[in-house]
């Protein structure tokens, strides 16, 4: 009895509280979403926007790389790029290429009013040049020369292709006995995993370029020849 | 009279009770549309700032660069080439030049009969029909090293016969 009046009672309290305060009931309504909506969207939003933002500046700088490389390799001049790499494989041939280093020789013998009495190849030891990590093929070779005829033909054979390194010279009275080596280097095989850059050439390539561009070059292979027909693919040398 | 007042007063605090709701209602609905507004243009910003249309962009580039693969291969086979020609050009040995600047700061009126060059050391013979112009040559010589690219010149012997002088320098390259 005494239950039932008071539920009768907290029932007829809940509707007049219903009748006194439902002007209030859309307006807390709304705050309640605008705080539920702070918590839910707003804050996480916000929280993550910084992380966002360095996820998009990296990204940023990853394009803005691709679109340099992009841009470069579409407006690449072919004619250069091939004169380059035929003039580049001239200095630094691709594989042991004995017929533009006997060219050269001669070549640079002639130009230095010397004449050669004889030559012998003495191997492939990447050890005998200064720099070790490039292969070498290595040559004996006497001249009909004087000491100072001697000089000046290493003098221009340093100024022609294929790019060589004077070893040791032995020289007296009219002859002269060098052993040198020349210089190739295959191209490296490049896997789907290895880094590589695209890009300008840098100053210390162009300075290459260009001081090698004033040089005699005996020797003019056949780009399209010299390049490899797939990453996989040996080198055609004689050997 | 008291009662007249009464009723004025309620009517007052109805009106006012009404302002307050009208306030309520106001502050309430200009939260909930700042935060709204805010939650969109956060959205927006967001999506704005969104890696995915990066991504798709960096796609279109890579893709540009594989339909022009054999120009791009070009391009990284000259770079590396020039880059190994311009580390032989600054590293293989210019004992030629260091040899050439030696013979020619000699007089003019002696003669280099016997050169040789082994390691990092060379080896010459400088001949001259007076000992005087031998002199001459050997003083030019020496009084322009030691340089950067030889460290010591050591005249090792001095020898007369019939026909003139002959001195053997022992030139030790850096």
């Amino acid at each position: 009895m005494k239950i039932g009046m008071n539920s009768e009672l907290s029932k007829e309290t809940f509707i007049g509280l219903y009748y006194q305060y439902k002007e209030f009931i859309v307006p807390i309504a709304a705050i309640v979403i605008s705080v539920l909506l702070i918590f839910i969207i707003l804050i996480p939003q916000i929280s993550s926007f910084s992380v966002k933002k360095a996820q998009r500046d990296q990204e940023m700088v990853k394009l803005n790389e691709l679109n340099k490389v992009a841009s470069l390799v579409v407006n690449a001049n072919q004619d250069i790029l091939a004169s380059n790499l035929s003039l580049a494989t001239g200095a630094l041939p691709t594989d042991k290429d004995f017929e533009s280093i006997l060219n050269t020789m001669s070549a640079v013998a002639n130009s230095s009013n010397v004449s050669i009495s004889s030559y012998q190849f003495s191997g492939d030891d990447p050890g005998l040049g200064k720099i070790k990590k490039i292969p070498t093929l290595n040559f004996d070779l006497n001249i009909t020369a004087s000491p100072e005829q001697g000089i000046i033909f290493m003098d221009n054979l340093y100024k022609a292709f294929p790019l060589s390194e004077i070893i040791s010279i032995n020289s007296s009275s009219n002859s002269t006995r060098i052993s040198l080596s020349f210089y190739y280097k295959p191209f490296q095989p490049v896997g789907p995993s290895d880094e590589i850059s695209l890009r300008e050439m840098n100053n210390v390539e162009s300075a290459a370029l260009k001081t090698i561009s004033e040089w005699n070059n005996f020797t003019s292979p056949d780009i399209e020849q010299t390049l490899p027909a797939s990453p996989s693919a040996e080198s055609n040398g004689p050997f | 009279m008291y009662a007249d007042i009464n009723l004025a007063i309620k009517k007052d605090s109805h009106a006012l009770q009404r302002e307050q709701v009208k306030k309520i209602r106001l502050i309430s609905f200009s939260i909930l549309f700042l935060v709204a507004f805010a939650s969109i243009l956060i959205f927006l910003i967001n999506l704005r700032f969104s890696v995915n249309s990066i991504r798709r962009d960096q796609d279109k580039a890579i893709q540009k660069i594989t339909d022009n693969n054999q120009t791009a291969a070009r391009i990284f086979l000259v770079n590396s080439r020039f880059s190994d020609i311009d580390f032989i050009l600054k590293n293989r040995k210019k004992n030629n030049q260091t040899l050439g600047k030696i013979i020619s700061l000699d007089s003019g009126s002696t003669q280099v009969t016997e050169l040789s060059l082994a390691e990092n050391k060379a080896t010459l013979s400088l001949f001259a029909t007076s000992l005087s112009d031998l002199n001459d040559s050997l003083n030019a010589i020496l009084s322009s090293y030691p340089t950067k690219e030889v460290s010591d010149i050591l005249m090792k012997s001095l020898r007369a016969d019939a026909t003139g002088f002959t001195v053997k320098l022992e030139v030790i390259l850096r």
